[in-house]
């Protein structure tokens, strides 16, 4: 009995000594960066930016997270899928729908808005264990067309076409009103301070190298013993339920949701950022959408135009530098150091 | 009788829509089979062979110049496309993919910029239909079917009977090996550029005499030719021709004897079945992605 008693003290210790060593080997800088970014993201509404500029902000750093968690599945774990606008829209209308017939606020919409997501990606995962490249592609594809089918066709639950209008009244969140302006940027910068410390920690985990080995060579990571079909569905359902949250909070920024906002146009759009901002990295995809969002404001063209030189260089950007953006500044500093480039080195990784 | 009429109305109609789409998996199959390159804009390229010929149409009145035109045109965009773009990114074809869908906003931007987003339309250029035992048969499907199957045949033909189309299944099969035997590799997945928007630009054609176009529509044949292409078995034309009717068929059954809103979820799902069920189509001999 004594013996038992102590092999549990024994374990107890042995997993808390774990924990420490693993917390002092754990580089905790790339958290720190992450907070300190959000940190001075959050003070933005200091500078008193204009109404559009917030605005702006608001959508880029919401485009952020989606796109974040398209990136994590992509750059980590190398499925590519044309469904996600359609994800990102279910979180949306699950948001809406419990607003408006179960009179579910904000804060109560936030787990069927992440389950919502969380359920349908691991769904989306389940064609990816039987096919691969193109007919991937156009699996999910498909399944993005009839996602919005149905959001057009239930009219008794999704309002069809029109749409369902949320207003979020006199709601708050943490103390933040919800239906001003610069404090619901403030309430998204804090989720996506969140999300993007949890994809940090799951880039860097033990998992993360799972991943990135599925990646390179499923097949001999299956050789390894490596579950190939639990880790993608756990993938495409942890890159689900933080799409689906970033449904609940572009429905809450914009107001408004129809099926007409998450068409395979979005997926692409989508699809450009991450590969924009650099798909291996984990702040790429914010970069990216902060640039796609603040790009026709700052060139100042219409929003045709801007779309046009936004696709010319991307082209361009792709055959020049296929890394993204964030891996020209590694360009730049391998350079610098004039060692030998090598092709995938993570700044936050 | 009654339903039996009823039931040849609804198949007429979508042999005539699948005839349109497999056009469009043809050129699909055509580019992905040479630089396995998922050529995404192939729907933009439907939506400027449409445009570009109600221009002519709006300048001349006339279709047969209309055709002309837009066969002449799309081969230019096609080459343009190839040299300026994709012929950087045959090492690497998910750049190629990529790159694509960067066209994809680029092409429908320019649309936008240069016809307006409102739809537009043409007159049918041949009006009337025949009247079979109650099935009307519209006079211009007619011609549309003709020409389908007329450039599929053509297809057909130059694949399977000239020097060319020896020269192309070679590149297909094992390019490294049929560069050996002094195949202009290159110049061949060129001209596959080439054809397939060429086939696009002749859909758009049909596209148009169906009736309205805008700068949009590209999503849409963008989905069903690819849908097409890999049901029918990348690389395989004649594969491509079946599917495209059966999809046809099954849309125009489907919009006619079930709820027309449901059309889209009806079609795409059997495309979500098929393809899991048979993930490499479903003729035989059919040729899957391999690595």
């Amino acid at each position: 009995m004594a013996h038992k008693g102590f092999s549990i003290e024994y374990s107890k210790i042995n997993a808390m000594n774990t924990l420490a060593t693993r917390i002092s080997r754990e580089n905790i800088f790339p958290y720190l960066g992450v907070i300190f970014l959000g940190f001075l993201v959050y003070m933005l509404p200091l500078m008193s930016p204009s109404g559009k500029v917030l605005s702006l902000a608001t959508t880029g750093l919401v485009f952020a997270i989606s796109s974040a968690s398209l990136g994590f599945l992509w750059g980590q774990c190398g499925q590519l899928t044309l469904a996600h606008a359609a994800i990102f829209g279910i979180g949306g209308y699950a948001a809406a729908i419990c607003a408006k017939h179960f009179d579910l606020g904000f804060l109560y919409a936030l787990p069927f808005s992440i389950g919502a997501g969380l359920v349908c990606g691991a769904m989306v995962a389940l064609p990816s264990l039987r096919t691969r490249g193109p007919y991937f592609l156009i699996l999910t594809f498909a399944i993005g067309e009839v996602i919005s089918v149905i959001e057009m066709r239930l009219e008794s639950i999704t309002g069809g076409i029109n749409g369902i209008t949320t207003l979020p009244g006199t709601q708050q969140f943490l103390g933040l009103h919800l239906s001003q302006r610069a404090d619901y940027y403030c309430i998204v910068v804090i989720f996506a301070t969140i999300v993007f410390l949890i994809l940090c920690g799951l880039m860097r985990s033990r998992w993360g190298v799972l991943l990135r080995g599925l990646r390179e060579n499923s097949d001999l990571a299956t050789s390894l013993g490596a579950n190939v079909a639990k880790h993608r569905i756990i993938v495409f359902a942890v890159s689900g339920a933080i799409a689906g949250l970033a449904g609940q909070l572009y429905v809450y920024h914009v107001k408004f949701i129809a099926p007409e906002l998450f068409t395979s146009h979005l997926s692409i759009i989508f699809l450009l950022v991450v590969l924009l901002g650099g798909k291996s990295y984990l702040l790429g995809p914010a970069l990216g959408s902060l640039v796609y969002v603040f790009m026709p404001e700052f060139i100042g063209l219409s929003p045709i135009l801007s779309q046009i030189v936004f696709g010319a260089l991307l082209i361009l950007m792709i055959l020049t530098a296929p890394g993204g953006l964030l891996s020209l500044i590694n360009r730049a500093i391998v350079w610098q150091k004039s060692e030998i480039p090598s092709k995938d080195i993570g700044i936050i990784k | 009788m009654q339903q039996l009429t009823v039931f040849l109305q609804f198949a007429w109609n979508g042999i005539g829509i699948g005839a349109l789409y497999s056009l469009i998996a043809a050129g699909i199959t055509l580019v992905y089979g040479l630089s396995r390159i998922i050529h995404f804009a192939v729907g933009e390229l439907v939506m400027l062979g449409a445009f570009s010929t109600l221009s002519v149409w709006h300048a001349t009145g006339s279709f047969v110049l209309g055709l002309a035109f837009t066969i002449v045109f799309m081969a230019f965009i096609g080459y343009l496309t190839e040299r300026l773009v994709f012929q950087f990114t045959f090492n690497e074809p998910m750049t190629g993919f990529i790159v694509s869908l960067g066209l994809i906003l680029v092409l429908q931007g320019g649309a936008i910029e240069i016809w307006s987003p409102n739809p537009q339309y043409s007159q049918p250029p041949i009006q009337g239909s025949w009247d079979f035992f109650g099935v009307y048969v519209r006079r211009q499907s007619l011609i549309n079917m003709a020409l389908v199957a007329s450039v599929l045949a053509i297809c057909y033909f130059v694949l399977k009977r000239t020097t060319y189309g020896k020269a192309l299944r070679a590149v297909s099969d094992d390019s490294d090996a049929a560069a050996l035997m002094g195949i202009p590799v290159r110049t061949i997945i060129m001209t596959t550029f080439v054809a397939g928007a060429t086939l696009s630009g002749i859909a758009g054609w049909i596209v148009l005499t169906n009736g309205s176009i805008t700068p949009f529509i590209g999503a849409n044949y963008l989905l069903r030719g690819f849908a097409v292409a890999l049901i029918g078995g990348l690389g395989n034309i004649q594969g491509a021709a079946i599917a495209g009717i059966g999809l046809g068929l099954v849309e125009s059954l489907a919009a006619g004897y079930v709820d027309p809103g449901w059309t889209d979820a009806y079609v795409f799902g059997i495309v979500i079945l098929i393809l899991l069920w048979r993930p490499t189509g479903i003729t035989s001999g059919a040729q899957g992605v391999q690595h």
